[in-house]
């Protein structure tokens, strides 16, 4: 089920909220509990039943080997590796067995089945998720949580399919508060604040404007230079307000429920570096890679040269738990490199005036969103080498370009949008800023109604959110 | 608290206020400027009908006065050509005249696109949508506006001519004044091409149309409709024999059959049509009067008038 669906909107959200409170009010406080885990199973089996097979097997295992961990005292390093194994082994079935098997024929020249697995929704997060619970168990960091309220860490639906990447520790505690179980109007209505700008964001922008990226990225033969800045731009502006409208409706309807979700994302485009740049996009992802793989593996601890190799493995791991293809490796490979330059820049003290930085940053992340988004390395070449032909200048639209633009809304309202996404992306404040300042105005209510609606007016075009795939 | 509760409550009011503004929206959307809007409309004690796609849509106009109602709607297939028969025959008397208009695509299964589905939402029971969606359906009759709020922009495109004029909605289409010769060659041989490719035959529908006729005591008949030269020449005879004539001869029952692709009173006289394959206003007041006469002198007994 996708939050941008009438029938979230309307009728499983209200539902569950309204009996949620309602049970908690008269104090059945489990079964309040075990409603939202069930109603969490039900949005994620809405999308394929037979993932809930995958996902309640992933919970089982992981709740029994991290609760083994922090009560026995026996096989509890064996017990650790089997579960990181089973989550590791799980993920790489489903999301790179294909990919693995594809190079494997390509370079022993053998014939080995693709078995075409289809990924299960949100099965990175998940894993992920369950990584963290099962090392901070090991860690020793761990509290002993009851079945329920593990299920829920993992299952509580609005961040289930696609994050925030959230931890135990700030999730299961929020759970047990006793105040969280009563509705809290001034959550509701910052929680419905919130849900609307990201309605708004991902429907009347992101998916306005992904028509432009598709049509350069998949559609168009060949590119002009214009063009080729017009579909690269697009899918910038596309892919944030995607997923930052999603992360946005995540928390808007986690705070409903009283929980807070940890920000994902703080004005990313922004960013005067790289560095920068990360620690404003996906956050929580950072997060999880700086805690669980960057540490571990020493971090800034050691030399210099051993600190940038940590960064690298921990972009090239970032790009293949994007997605099973070169293309992604490409990307995180790119971004490492681009953060060991900042960090070899930084260290020698060097100056840049904000803007140029501001300017090469967004150059650069444009850029390799590229070889994010392409289906393969010849579509990602096109669309570079067309952001570089200035011999195409005199031909600034492509008749075919025009003629397959204009369908959809027509062109200039699509560019419009484009325009001002990019005004409210780098001038305006981000939308965990405005909830922060949400007070009881007209201004704020109109702001709400005005979005909320702009968003239902557009729902029917059912796109799926982008950071479904990953 | 109390302040915050306050505003939840007034926020959800004009949020359903919002609502029921939409909902008023869509029904008068759907009274005015919902292009299907005249199944809504449809009068008792029709003599004369016709089904189709937009051949019979833009082809039939009837005069004022006559019994008579175009069912047409753009790339409507003999499946929905039933449905919508079924739906309104008791608004037909016994014995009338059903004319079933037949292209070179009719008798081919084109596969399905959901986007057909939607001028139907409007005015047939769910039941009857092929592979309908519930939630769109009922989201449609709720308020069209939230099945798709680019028909906001239409009401405001149209409200001056609706409620001022109070004109009903009427779409134009017409042949582009700047397009050359050349142009409209091209054109057709788009439209031919695109006409052509299906090529698995489906007599399901069709069939049943014509069952259903026979035991209603309804007089089907088939009409080839008047086509530009440029639009045959790029079929080519050959396909007409190919894709209709001999296919109106596997039919269970047989039907008569009226053609007029290739009359000449049309061919070749480009003022009468929209594009390569449609009449214009003044073509389809032409052909419906024609073919009126030709009904009228038509001894509808003698089925052996027709080759097939």
């Amino acid at each position: 089920m996708l939050f941008n669906s009438f029938y979230f909107i309307f009728l499983f959200f209200p539902i569950t909220i309204f009996i949620y409170f309602l049970l908690n009010n008269y104090e059945h406080e489990k079964l309040a509990k075990f409603w939202l885990v069930l109603t969490s199973l039900y949005f994620y089996g809405y999308f394929n039943h037979s993932y809930l097979i995958l996902i309640i097997t992933s919970i089982v295992v992981n709740y029994s080997a991290g609760t083994w961990i922090t009560n026995k005292t026996r096989f509890k390093k064996e017990v650790f590796i089997l579960g990181v194994l089973f989550n590791v082994l799980g993920l790489g079935y489903f999301k790179y067995y294909d990919f693995f098997i594809t190079n494997l024929n390509f370079i022993l020249k053998t014939d080995l089945p693709i078995l075409n697995i289809l990924l299960p929704l949100g099965i990175s997060f998940f894993t992920f998720q369950q990584l963290s619970f099962l090392i901070d168990s090991y860690r020793g960091k761990s509290q002993n949580y009851d079945f329920l309220s593990y299920c829920l860490f993992v299952t509580f639906f609005p961040q289930l399919i696609a994050g925030p990447i959230v931890l135990p520790g700030e999730m299961l505690p929020q759970f047990e508060t006793l105040s969280n179980k009563k509705v809290n109007y001034e959550n509701i209505n910052r929680g419905l604040y919130l849900f609307s700008i990201g309605l708004a964001k991902k429907v009347v922008l992101a998916d306005s404007i992904s028509y432009l990226a598709d049509l350069g990225f998949d559609t168009m033969p060949s590119l002009t230079f214009l063009e080729g800045w017009i579909t690269s731009i697009s899918y910038t502006l596309q892919l944030y307000l995607d997923f930052s409208g999603y992360c946005d409706m995540a928390m808007g309807l986690a705070l409903m429920f009283n929980i807070i979700l940890p920000l994902n994302f703080n004005s990313p485009y922004k960013a005067v570096n790289i560095q920068d740049f990360w620690q404003r996009w996906h956050m929580t992802l950072g997060r999880f890679l700086t805690n669980y793989i960057y540490i571990p593996l020493g971090g800034n601890r050691k030399s210099e040269l051993i600190t940038l190799r940590n960064l690298l493995i921990v972009f090239l791991i970032s790009g293949v738990w994007h997605g099973a293809g070169w293309t992604f490796i490409v990307w995180g490979a790119f971004h490492g490199i681009a953060i060991l330059i900042h960090r070899v820049w930084k260290n020698k003290n060097l100056f840049m005036p904000n803007f140029l930085a501001w300017l090469i940053t967004m150059f650069f992340v444009n850029i390799f969103w590229i070889f994010f988004r392409a289906q393969n390395f010849s579509s990602a070449i096109k669309v570079l080498k067309s952001m570089f032909d200035i011999g195409s200048l005199n031909e600034l639209i492509s008749a075919g370009y025009k003629e397959l633009a204009h369908p959809y809304l027509g062109k200039k309202f699509t560019l419009v949008l484009i325009v001002l996404s990019i005004y409210l992306v780098l001038f305006c404040k981000n939308s965990f800023e405005k909830q922060e300042c949400f007070d009881l105005n007209v201004k704020n209510r109109v702001e709400k109604f005005i979005y909320f609606f702009l968003g239902l007016l557009l729902l029917n075009r059912v796109v799926p959110f982008l950071y479904f795939n990953f | 608290m109390t302040e915050h509760k306050k505003y939840f409550k007034t926020t959800m009011l004009s949020f359903i206020f919002g609502l029921v503004l939409l909902f008023l929206l869509g029904q008068f959307y759907k009274k005015y400027i919902f292009e299907e809007n005249k199944f809504l409309r449809v009068p008792d004690h029709l003599k004369i009908i016709n089904l189709g796609s937009s051949h019979g849509k833009y082809g039939f106009l009837y005069p004022e006065g006559e019994d008579a109602f175009n069912f047409a709607i753009e790339s409507q297939t003999y499946y929905y050509d039933l449905k919508i028969l079924k739906k309104y025959s008791d608004r037909l008397e016994p014995n009338s005249i059903v004319l079933i208009p037949v292209s070179i695509f009719s008798f081919y299964d084109e596969g399905w696109l959901d986007e057909l589905n939607e001028s139907y939402y409007g005015f047939l029971d769910f039941k009857d949508i092929y592979n309908g969606k519930k939630d769109m359906y009922y989201l449609w009759n709720f308020s069209p506006i939230l099945y798709s709020g680019k028909k906001l922009i239409e009401i405001f495109q149209y409200f001056q001519q609706v409620v001022v004029r109070k004109q009903l909605f009427f779409k134009e289409n017409t042949y582009p004044k700047d397009l050359d010769f050349e142009g409209k060659v091209k054109e057709a041989q788009t439209t031919s091409k695109r006409h052509l490719a299906p090529e698995n035959l489906d007599f399901t529908y069709i069939n049943e149309i014509l069952e259903f006729c026979e035991k209603k005591n309804f007089k089907a008949i088939m009409v080839g409709m008047p086509q530009s030269y440029l639009y045959n020449d790029q079929v080519g005879d050959f396909n007409y024999r190919k894709r209709i004539k001999s296919k109106i001869g596997r039919l269970k029952i047989k039907p008569i059959y009226l053609d007029y692709s290739h009359d000449a009173r049309f061919e070749r006289d480009l003022d009468l049509f929209l594009d390569d394959d449609h009449l214009n206003e003044k073509g389809a007041k032409k052909f419906t009067t024609i073919i009126l006469n030709d009904l009228k002198q038509l001894n509808l007994k003698q089925k052996e008038l027709v080759n097939y």
